[in-house]
């Protein structure tokens, strides 16, 4: 119980941090050229994104896991 | 389940595509003409075949999206989906006393599922909210959901932090039980009198499942983004399948027997990075995964895509493992090590792991500020193939670990109008 105690303080202070130190970054709009590729984005775009949901559908029914497959976007700003 | 479908119900639902289609082309010529992607069309199918020693399984999945931008505020989407399923399936070990204790008994599999769904997203600057529903049937299992999403972006579009809940009210067809006792249940034969009012050999249990996902994703340098995710999703009701049975000692198998709840946790992190001099983005991900049925997991992915000779062409590789451990009530042989009030003859529930790899190819190319057709701005056709290696070392067949290799087929169609 004890080691799970710190396991969890230790993860909340590694986000609390992390959190922290993106306080202080900041990339500009005109810096944001290779984010706002398709091939930057986390679930690419919308082509992408249901491919994404069709091999998840395929996996997570032979798999006993689910979830945390993460979001579309990425904060590119490329709206 | 018997696979039953006549060609009325193709016209029907072929016509009722054309409408739909229909009409978020004309929404979109008459509110967006000078606009650029008002109107989106998905069409994708992927093909899912397996093999083991007991039979093969064969799942088509294909997949019809559409949306449409009437304003820039707002953007509605409606899709359709179907998985197609045939092939053998095993419905039993260790069914009967006295026979080979790794005796398989396999049972032919034919299904039929179509989910409808719809939403809208509303768009602000910064911030955006998500709604949508969908319907999905299938002979022995009915299922309803809703789910919304908000995101919002911070620091200058740096961050971004979302939050996704969903909640589903989902219908299982199981055998009408003369004794409730678990060790006496029976397993469904069959799905023919599935949700039928007048049937008096079958019934319907319900499932309610809520889920709750939180991310955040954060550029940090010019070329380098992360994305934390945390997700929860509380399960209720019968999740056993009902038509799986298990021997547990008793004069003959009975029906799988599970717990009714279960609450499964799952986070991952994500790093997505541009090598400039190699041209190409890799992206590495790890998720680890716990339930209460005692299932740990843990997945790492690593997937790199660049553009190949011209910019509409684009290459993606992919690599994946997966791993997790056995459910607390898990057992190879119930009749030699049982595990308590629970029985299960699900081999997702065992120890397994599974490797896959594969590529995705995608030729995008734009029109221009010259639409083509005068409406065409974007076409994206996609190919990709991935092979799947599956070992439950924990689902023993004659000593041996089951193995099982999928292959996993993806052709895509994608129109911006």
């Amino acid at each position: 119980m004890r080691r799970i105690t710190l396991g969890v303080l230790a993860l909340a202070l590694t986000v609390m941090l992390m959190v922290v130190l993106a306080g202080c970054v900041t990339v500009r709009p005109q810096q944001r050229g290779v984010l706002s590729d398709p091939i930057m984005r986390f679930e690419g775009d919308e082509h992408d994104s249901l491919e994404h949901g069709q091999l998840r559908h395929a996996l997570d029914n032979r798999e006993g896991a689910f979830g945390a497959d993460g979001v579309s976007g990425g904060g590119c700003g490329c709206n | 389940m018997q696979l039953r479908r006549s060609p009325s119900i193709h016209r029907s639902l072929a016509a009722r595509l054309v409408v739909v289609v229909a009409a978020f082309l004309v929404i979109g010529s008459w509110v967006g003409r000078s606009r650029s992607e008002v109107v989106s069309f998905d069409a994708r199918s992927t093909y899912y075949h397996e093999g083991t020693p007991y039979g093969k399984m064969t799942v088509l999945n294909p997949l019809v999206a559409i949306g449409a931008k009437p304003w820039d505020f707002l953007k509605i989407h409606a899709g359709w989906q179907a998985d197609v399923v045939s092939g053998a399936s095993i419905r039993t070990r260790n069914a009967q006393r006295g026979a080979s204790p790794d005796a398989i008994s396999t049972a032919s599999v034919k299904d039929f599922r179509q989910v409808v769904s719809g939403g809208f997203t509303v768009s602000r600057k910064l911030t955006s909210l998500e709604a949508g529903y969908s319907y999905s049937w299938e002979h022995d299992y009915r299922s309803h959901s809703v789910d919304v999403a908000a995101k919002a972006e911070l620091l200058q579009r740096s961050m971004e932090l979302s939050i996704a809940y969903a909640r589903n009210w989902d219908s299982v067809c199981d055998r009408i039980q003369v004794d409730p006792d678990p060790t006496r249940r029976l397993a469904l034969e069959k799905s023919d009198l599935c949700f039928k009012p007048d049937s008096t050999t079958t019934t319907t249990h319900s499932i309610a499942i809520d889920a709750l996902q939180g991310g955040w994703t954060q550029s940090w340098t010019p070329t380098f983004t992360t994305q934390t995710t945390v997700g929860v999703q509380l399960m209720n009701g019968f999740l056993s399948n009902p038509y799986r049975e298990v021997n547990i000692g008793v004069s003959s198998a009975v029906q799988e027997h599970i717990p009714d709840n279960r609450v499964r946790y799952a986070a991952g992190l994500r790093a997505n990075l541009y090598i400039r001099a190699l041209k190409t983005a890799f992206r590495l991900g790890g998720k680890a995964y716990r339930d209460t049925w005692d299932i740990h997991a843990f997945t790492a992915d690593l997937e790199a895509e660049r553009y190949l000779f011209l910019e509409a062409l684009r290459l993606r590789l992919r690599g994946r493992y997966y791993t997790q451990g056995h459910a607390a009530f898990y057992s190879d042989d119930y009749l030699v090590a049982p595990r308590g009030q629970y029985w299960t003859g699900d081999r997702e529930l065992s120890k397994m792991h599974s490797v896959l790899a594969g590529f995705r190819l995608l030729y995008g190319p734009s029109a221009g500020a010259k639409r083509w057709l005068g409406m065409l701005e974007k076409v994206e056709v996609s190919f990709g193939m991935d092979a799947v290696f599956f070992t439950y070392s924990d689902f023993t067949i004659n000593g041996d670990p089951l193995k099982k290799t999928a292959i996993i087929g993806s052709l895509g169609l994608s129109l911006l109008f």
